[in-house]
């Protein structure tokens, strides 16, 4: 894991990592904990009132936001290096630890996002009570994964920015189609998709490191 | 027995739209400065991004210094350490710092010398202040940026160095620097380490080069060494009234109102017999002119 972080570190600039990894997260969570401290007036404090009303509004807006940012930000980092044209991963096919090197990167980048999407998912949880947000923190993972693999071809800025859009539309329709889905089949629903989530998110991050590190060895996809 | 080339070629093949690059065989000399030479879209930078690995797409065998092939070069950490490549523009992300550069550097490479780097960007002058960590590789000139790319694999221990058009974004002053940037880097273990450029520019490179290899549409139309051209092809200079008469038995012509000039093959002289001409040794730029224009008219027809 030393090591993994070293190349992280290496390849990722220190305002990226103060602005994009650090300060704006933060901001993220600490917005989510203020709405949640209003609401709820502390953690583990539910009771029998777990979930109560506009929780899933709120949190769903929070979570369209979440996305909007995580791939919004990925161009400052990863923008384009998919992208046939792009010269993005050109220095790493010079080395022979390129595709090893690019892998460690891309693990530490998708461990950094999946902890953001959980804690931002298991404080709504703490607060609220709300046992869908943990799916939902999945869920908005796999979006911005699934998402990244598609945005990271493009080398444009503004074709990004418009990925970014279109990525908070799945998002929403996802979270409404969760929403439906537990309401119709209650809770054993909700363990179902937690399992799905869980498998997704397993499935996009190993093809993600996959491809990416893919495209140094020089494999098409 | 040793071989003496440090890279050997057979077959290589790629296809683009409307472009094709075949090489039946390409043999870099060990030891010297190879430069490739051809007009733009002649492949070059193809052929360079295949002999360094950046494209994998492609048909042929080549073989590294006498002993690895191209998929060792995938497979075995020596090949790609022992060569260096610098990119026609830059490869290091615009958003890296200097000092950037030098960790991810330091971390893809076990022969990357973080001293020798710092020192190499003050030789260079990359920057305003020749080593500046904190200054964005966004923020260099495309000059500067081809600068830090030659510093980052000459602080390397490399035996082969693959540079895509470097003299391109140079002033005339850092031109004639890389060349001798580039005997040094000749001299300094024998006869161990080769150079292999592309360019276009071929008098800012002519004094270094030792081997000239001519591209013309994605072919090799001509190669050998300099001392060894510039006895096969000789330059021919005569009065305007003779340019008619000499023109088809020249290699290539061009008249002006008081003469013309042309380069000619020296085994074809006894064909200018009778003619008042004066003969010269041409220098590669004008061996190159007439070579890439005499096949650039025959693909034409």
């Amino acid at each position: 894991m030393k090591r993994k972080l070293k190349c992280y570190l290496a390849y990722t600039t220190l305002l990226y990592r103060i602005i994009g990894v650090a300060l704006i997260p933060c901001a993220f969570w600490l917005v989510n904990v203020g709405l949640l401290w209003r609401k709820y007036g502390g953690i583990l404090r539910w009771g029998e009132d777990a979930a109560g009303t506009g929780i899933s509004v709120l949190c769903f807006t929070l979570s369209v936001y979440v996305v909007l940012y995580e791939v919004f930000t990925d161009y400052w980092v990863l923008g384009g290096c998919l992208s046939d044209a792009g010269k993005g991963l050109w220095y790493f096919r010079t080395s022979h630890r390129g595709a090893s090197v690019m892998g460690n990167i891309v693990t530490v980048d998708l461990a950094r996002r999946f902890l953001f999407c959980m804690i931002f998912a298991v404080t709504i949880f703490l607060f609220s009570g709300w046992k869908e947000s943990l799916v939902m923190g999945l869920a908005i993972y796999c979006v911005i994964v699934g998402i990244l693999n598609g945005s990271r071809h493009f080398d444009g800025f503004q074709r990004n920015m418009g990925i970014a859009f279109l990525a908070q539309v799945g998002m929403t329709l996802i979270n409404v189609l969760n929403y439906i889905l537990v309401e119709i089949a209650g809770s054993a629903m909700l363990a179902c998709l937690a399992a799905l989530y869980c498998g997704i998110a397993l499935g996009v991050s190993v093809l993600t490191v996959r491809r990416i590190t893919g495209r140094i060895r020089g494999q098409k996809g | 027995m040793e071989s003496n080339y440090v890279i050997e070629a057979y077959d290589i093949r790629k296809k683009y739209k409307g472009f094709a690059l075949d090489i039946p065989e390409l043999k870099i000399p060990k030891g010297f400065a190879t430069a490739l030479i051809g007009e733009n879209g002649a492949g070059k930078t193809t052929l360079l991004n295949i002999l360094s690995g950046i494209l994998l797409q492609y048909q042929g065998e080549i073989k590294y210094f006498d002993r690895y092939t191209d998929r060792d070069r995938e497979s075995i950490p020596d090949v790609k350490e022992l060569m260096g490549y610098t990119a026609s523009g830059s490869y290091y992300l615009a958003q890296w710092r200097l000092k950037e550069v030098e960790e991810i550097s330091k971390v893809l490479f076990s022969g990357f010398h973080e001293e020798h780097f710092e020192q190499w960007c003050r030789n260079l002058e990359v920057g305003a202040e020749g080593w500046d960590p904190k200054q964005k590789v966004g923020s260099l000139s495309d000059g500067n940026r081809m600068k830090l790319m030659i510093a980052g694999v000459l602080a390397r221990d490399t035996k082969l160095l693959l540079m895509d058009e470097p003299a391109s974004p140079l002033d005339p002053v850092m031109r004639d620097r890389l060349c001798e940037i580039i005997r040094e880097y000749l001299t300094e273990e024998e006869g161990q380490r080769s150079v292999f450029f592309s360019t276009h520019n071929v008098a800012d490179m002519e004094n270094v080069t030792d081997y000239a290899i001519i591209m013309e549409h994605g072919r090799i139309v001509e190669q050998g060494f300099v001392e060894d051209l510039k006895e096969k092809y000789v330059l021919v200079k005569g009065d305007a009234a003779d340019a008619v008469r000499v023109q088809d038995k020249l290699f290539t012509c061009s008249s002006g109102r008081y003469g013309f000039e042309g380069v000619a093959l020296a085994e074809n002289l006894e064909r200018l017999a009778g003619c008042d001409v004066s003969m010269e040794r041409p220098s590669l730029t004008q061996i190159s002119v007439a070579v890439m224009k005499h096949f650039s008219r025959m693909a034409k027809g």
